[in-house]
């Protein structure tokens, strides 16, 4: 239930998109998702099945989202290390607190294919 | 032929953008806003109707945020406080876009405080962005002690957490020591406070806690 205003906000995107390159039949769309966001992959892939079979224009397309990791960086030890939660975030070498995000904490549009 | 498209705009700092706006017209009109989340029944529209009574009616404002009906939104209207209600139709939170919105329905000159009231949900209001200048979150005894062990964001995300209908933790045997504890886990600097309804004392806490904050952030803009 939560990835749906998402999945609302993606769809939008798109539209906008399209309309602006003059994409009439969109058939793939490439999106990727960040571990540390909260959101998961499947419920958008779910909700945007859903919706665009009421949508003109996304009837035919399909989304494809790529999991970005998790990747943080100490500031203290200096090591960069991959994880996968968002809150209490410790680093796994030397357990300070002190952390960068480097990635993992976006969810972006990347491309559409489509004519 | 088929093209290949190249984007790669954020989906999310779309929100953000806009929630960026709202929170900056609000300071303009120096206007705090709260983001008011938790659990269905946690005692959400109680805590802003009790805390109203603290206020003057006319210098705050209620934004309803449910999946459908105007009930809370009545309830507002009931104390003389003027509210809008959004109806999400399914949707778990609100978002930046739902707030712009509705402030195009609402005179800010006379206003000090906005309350919004966020879909009734301990998971989903937590990392979105509306607006807002601070987050709340009502938790209620009745709930459970293990609430922020099972669900931390929300509290991670809190700058204020409410131990709601804090009558009946006997009643329940809300574990107070293990709750607290759990938090302070999670987020150590975040500021707890207990209430219940009746207790004119506790809601009075919460909004001087709450003047505070507005006085705080507008001192450097004064
Ligand atoms: N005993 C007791 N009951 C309370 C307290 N605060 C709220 N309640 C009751 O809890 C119920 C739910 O309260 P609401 O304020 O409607 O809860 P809410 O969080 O706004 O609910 P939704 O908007 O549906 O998510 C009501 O019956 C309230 O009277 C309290 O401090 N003590
Ligand atoms: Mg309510
Ligand atoms: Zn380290």
């Amino acid at each position: 239930m939560h990835e749906l205003s998402i999945t609302k906000k993606i769809i939008e995107m798109i539209e906008k998109e399209c309309s602006k390159n003059n994409i009439k039949k969109p058939d793939k769309i490439h999106a990727e998702i960040g571990e540390l966001t909260t959101y998961k992959k499947e419920p958008i892939k779910y909700y945007f099945d859903i919706l665009k079979k009421e949508n003109h224009l996304l009837k035919k397309a399909d989304i494809d989202m790529k999991i970005i990791n998790g990747k943080i960086k100490c500031k203290d030890c200096k090591k960069e290390n991959h994880i996968k939660e968002k809150y209490l975030i410790l680093c796994p070498e030397c357990g300070s607190g002190n952390i960068d995000i480097l990635d993992g904490e976006d969810i972006r549009l990347k491309q559409i294919e489509g004519e | 032929m088929s093209e290949k498209l190249d984007i790669d705009k954020s989906v999310l700092s779309e929100n953000d953008k806009t929630a960026y706006k709202i929170s900056e017209e609000l300071k303009e009109n120096k206007i705090l806003a709260v983001n008011v989340m938790g659990s269905p029944g946690s005692g959400k529209t109680t805590f802003i109707e009790k805390i109203s009574d603290f206020f003057n009616p006319e210098e705050i404002f209620v934004i309803q945020g449910d999946l459908e009906s105007d009930v809370d939104k009545k309830r507002m209207e009931k104390k003389g406080i003027d509210a809008y209600q959004i109806n999400t139709h399914g949707g778990c939170h609100l978002n930046a876009d739902m707030i712009k919105n509705s402030l195009e329905n609402i005179d800010l000159k006379s206003k000090n405080f906005l309350f919004i009231e966020n879909v009734g949900n301990l998971v989903c209001p937590a990392g979105i962005r509306i607006g807002q200048h601070l987050n709340v979150v009502v938790s209620s005894t009745t709930e459970g002690s293990d609430k922020p062990k099972k669900y931390p964001v929300i509290f991670l995300n809190s700058d204020l957490v409410l131990i709601s209908k804090y009558d009946l933790s006997d009643v329940v045997d809300f574990n107070e020591n293990k709750y607290l504890k759990d938090i302070r886990n999670i987020k150590n600097s975040v500021k707890i406070l207990k209430i219940s309804k009746n207790d004119k004392k506790s809601i009075k806490e919460c909004a001087e806690f709450i003047n505070k904050k507005r006085r705080n952030l507008f001192n450097d803009a004064e």
